[in-house]
């Protein structure tokens, strides 16, 4: 479960907040996208969402602790996709995982299942003992999703998690995500592409210029709007552009 | 645009576009510093490099003098000083080019842009040559500056101004050729990575002893040009002899700059003119196959895959793995570093070039058996201990992966605790060592080890723990290349700093209180001194990093 409420964050004192008093709640068993143009804010609130940026106003909380507050209990409940799937490019595959679940204490035989699971349905199974640096972006970020998995954190926060994959690894990681949910834990994953979120996503909010211009299942954002057989790029483009025009 | 446009363009390029750009160059903390503190701050910073660059610079000229004196008696040339200098020069610009040569050239991220840019080749060979040059032209002035400083004792000649100016402004293209060369030869035969970076390896340190033999090798010739005894350094000049013979151009180049120009100095000119376009053109035919392979992992990625075992261990010993992890990414921290560690090797082989003329004053069994010996022996490695970079580039070291470590379910003090544990197998470890051959070595009662050991674990802790606090408060994340995390890193000089005044302390109150009460009330003052300090810096590096780690 995430919460936010009343969130602002400015990265410099005099700049435009890059999230501007962001509300919202995500519950346990959903997938919820996040989904807006670059720029937008996302990954700023993912960091917020972490541990790794502060927010200047307001609360947020994960799994019921507070970001600033209780940041270790917090931590230790989430795992996440970092945007930029970015490793230590000299540890084989299998020293990251290992580095990872040595972190968040999961115990050798446990995380042998679930590691073995995840990789071998993301099929780099057999490349666990190669070196990092000998991954393509695909697989880096299937590795980071692996990760976070493999120590089975009560909220799953992804950052742009389908950016570099190939269409049937998209489509697994859905189904991974699926089942995640389906065991009353929760997804929040954030994206730039309408296509993944409509497919996916229990709900979605919209965010533009660091403001929630909209919130809601696909089918209450379609009815909001008044077109019966409006897809979710459609309704995106329409309010991301009312937001721009009377600038 | 024209082809110089375009090559100063791509220069530029390279030194300002840092590729780590906004999106994870997080802020730290919000920092409220006062512009006055941060400029004193900076004065201090300045006159502290200026001090021990001028030191060196004066030392390597003294060094420079006396081999262009001892040549003038003995040689009947006053071409030895400027000779060494070349030699020098070109050791350093050739050692360091080769670990940065294959990042400038191939590996750096630009290429994957830069390629896919209508830029001609030669245009971008020629920006990345002037990369290197510019890279380490500060370097080569250090070394160069004093010898040329050294050539106003002779007499002024019209040769020895166009040597001076060969040497200032042309000769570290050879190197640099040279080593361009090298890389993209090893890369081209397909010598896998590893081996590469060990053969790096092995051959910059050979080079490095190289230059501590010439330069243990001048202060004999300065100590026996001072006592007049000729003889005794005959070998010497023999030797010297026999690498002008063999190494010819920088001979002739050094003639012509001490005023004895001839004909040999048109030979300089055409070899130096040779190496630099062979390298040319070897490189230009196989830059894009290089660029291709490097990008592409090395062409060296080992085929074979270590085995996947699944082993838990405590988050403390996982990420002390990591540093290591960290330091082995990049030949360049391994250097760095490596370097500093075994420094007391380098300081053995030059104590042993001076000890002979200890031995012939009899002066080394003289101060070996006086009682103050083992404090000076503690000193000198005191010295060492503090006198390195592992911790106060630590988190610098990790880029831009450091943001990342704070969405990691452990409490700041874990982070802390595997770093200081790395520094101190990293440094007090092989101290250990050091003190042990000390021990075998002067005859030193082994009951000094009592006093030495703790000593030096104090120093490794104060070093380690200021080193932390100093780079946590202030890191060095957004680099480009692995160097600049340490090299160019003003945390580094802060910690062997602040390090330096710990056993200046230290050093003072075992000093009095030695002279003026009693030797075991020094003991006891330098332990107590090493215990407190330590306990304040720990507590000041925990503190910081907790800050360090929190969401800012
Ligand atoms: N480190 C930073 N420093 C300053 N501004 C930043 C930084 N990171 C992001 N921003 C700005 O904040 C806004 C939101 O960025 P971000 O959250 O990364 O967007 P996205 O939705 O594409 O993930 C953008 O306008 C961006 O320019
Ligand atoms: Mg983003």
């Amino acid at each position: 479960m995430i919460r936010i409420a009343n969130v602002t964050k400015a990265y410099n004192e005099n700049a435009k907040p890059a999230v501007n008093d962001l509300s919202f709640q995500v519950n346990s068993g959903e997938i919820f996208v996040f989904l807006g143009p670059n720029g937008a804010g996302k990954s700023t609130t993912i960091k917020m969402l972490v541990g790794i940026l502060a927010q200047d106003r307001g609360t947020i909380e994960v799994a019921g602790f507070d970001n600033l507050t209780d940041s270790l209990e917090m931590k230790k409940r989430i795992g996440y996709v970092s945007d930029e799937p970015e490793f230590y490019e000299k540890m084989t595959a299998i020293r990251y995982l290992n580095f990872i679940d040595d972190l968040f204490e999961v115990p050798a035989e446990v995380r042998k299942i679930r590691i073995e699971k995840y990789a071998r349905m993301f099929e780099i199974e057999d490349k666990l003992g190669n070196e990092i640096s000998s991954y393509s972006h695909g697989m880096k970020q299937k590795l980071g999703i692996i990760a976070a998995l493999s120590h089975d954190p009560e909220v799953l926060i992804l950052d742009e998690p389908m950016v570099g994959l190939d269409p049937k690894s998209s489509f697994l990681l859905k189904e991974a995500l699926r089942a995640f949910c389906n065991e009353g834990k929760t997804v929040f994953f954030s994206t730039h592409v309408m296509d993944t979120a409509e497919r996916v996503c229990d709900r979605v909010a919209i965010i533009n210029q660091g403001c929630l211009i909209a919130m809601g299942s696909f089918a209450q954002l379609k009815a909001n709007s008044g077109e019966q057989n409006a897809t979710l790029e459609k309704l995106f483009l329409e309010l991301t552009d009312k937001e721009e025009m009377p600038r | 645009m024209t082809h110089s446009a375009v090559i100063a363009s791509l220069v530029k390029a390279y030194f300002s576009g840092s590729r780590i750009a906004t999106s994870l160059g997080l802020p730290l903390a919000k920092k409220k510093r006062s512009k006055a503190m941060t400029f004193a701050g900076k004065i201090g910073l300045g006159i502290l490099l200026a001090i021990s660059f001028g030191y060196m610079a004066v030392m390597l000229g003294f060094n420079f003098y006396s081999y262009q004196v001892t040549g003038q008696s003995l040689l009947g040339t006053s071409s030895l000083g400027f000779f060494m200098a070349l030699v020098i020069d070109f050791v350093i610009l050739l050692v360091f080019s080769l670990f940065s040569t294959s990042g400038i050239f191939y590996r750096t991220k630009e290429n994957q842009l830069l390629m896919t840019l209508p830029i001609t080749k030669s245009d971008l060979m020629i920006s990345r040559l002037i990369i290197s040059y510019l890279s380490f032209f500060v370097m080569h002035l250090f070394v160069c500056l004093p010898a040329i400083v050294v050539l106003f004792f002779l007499p002024f000649s019209l040769s020895s101004l166009l040597g001076a100016l060969i040497f200032l402004v042309l000769s570290p293209l050879v190197p640099e050729a040279i080593s361009a060369f090298l890389v993209t030869l090893s890369i081209r035969i397909g010598w896998r990575k590893n081996s590469r970076k060990g053969g790096e390896l092995a051959f910059s340190i050979i080079l490095i002893l190289a230059i501590i033999l010439v330069y243990g090798l001048g202060m004999r010739m300065m100590y026996a040009t001072l006592m007049e005894d000729s003889a005794s350094i005959m070998p010497l000049i023999e030797l010297a002899t026999v690498a002008m013979k063999y190494l010819a151009p920088m001979t002739f180049l050094a003639k012509a700059a001490a005023g004895e120009m001839s004909i040999g100095f048109v030979w300089y000119l055409l070899i130096f003119a040779g190496v630099c376009i062979l390298a040319e053109l070897y490189i230009r035919k196989h830059f894009f196959y290089c660029v291709s392979v490097v990008q592409n992992g090395g062409g060296a990625t080992r085929k074979s895959s270590h085995s996947v075992l699944y082993k838990a261990q405590s988050p403390i010993i996982s990420l002390y793995r990591r540093e290591w992890t960290n330091l082995l990414s990049s030949s360049g921290f391994a250097f760095e570093l490596f370097g500093e560690t075994f420094i007391p090797v380098i300081l053995i082989v030059m104590y042993s070039a001076m000890g002979i003329i200890g031995q012939m004053s009899e002066q080394i069994s003289m101060i070996s058996s006086s009682p103050s010996f083992p404090a000076i022996i503690t000193a000198a490695l005191l010295f060492m201990a503090v006198m390195n970079m592992c911790s106060s580039t630590s988190i610098s070291r990790q880029g831009k992966y450091f943001y990342l470590d704070r969405s990691l379910p452990c409490d700041s003090s874990t982070f802390v605790k595997a770093k200081l544990l790395f520094h101190m197998v990293f440094g007090f470890a092989p101290s250990c060592l050091y003190y042990a051959v000390c021990v075998a070595f002067f005859k030193i009662s082994p009951l000094w080890l009592a006093w030495m050991i703790p000593m030096s674990f104090l120093a490794y802790l104060v070093s380690g723990a200021c080193g932390l606090y100093f780079d946590y408060k202030s890191p060095m994340l957004d680099w480009k290349t692995a160097q600049q995390a340490v090299k160019q890193n003003k945390n580094g000089l802060l910690g062997m700093g602040m390090g330096l005044a710990y056993i200046l302390v230290q050093g003072a109150a075992y000093y009095f209180l030695t002279s003026l009460i009693s030797p075991i009330l020094g003991i006891i003052a330098t332990l107590v001194i090493g215990a407190c300090s330590s306990m304040l810096f720990l507590d000041l590096a925990f503190k910081q990093a907790s800050k360090a780690y929190s969401p800012a």
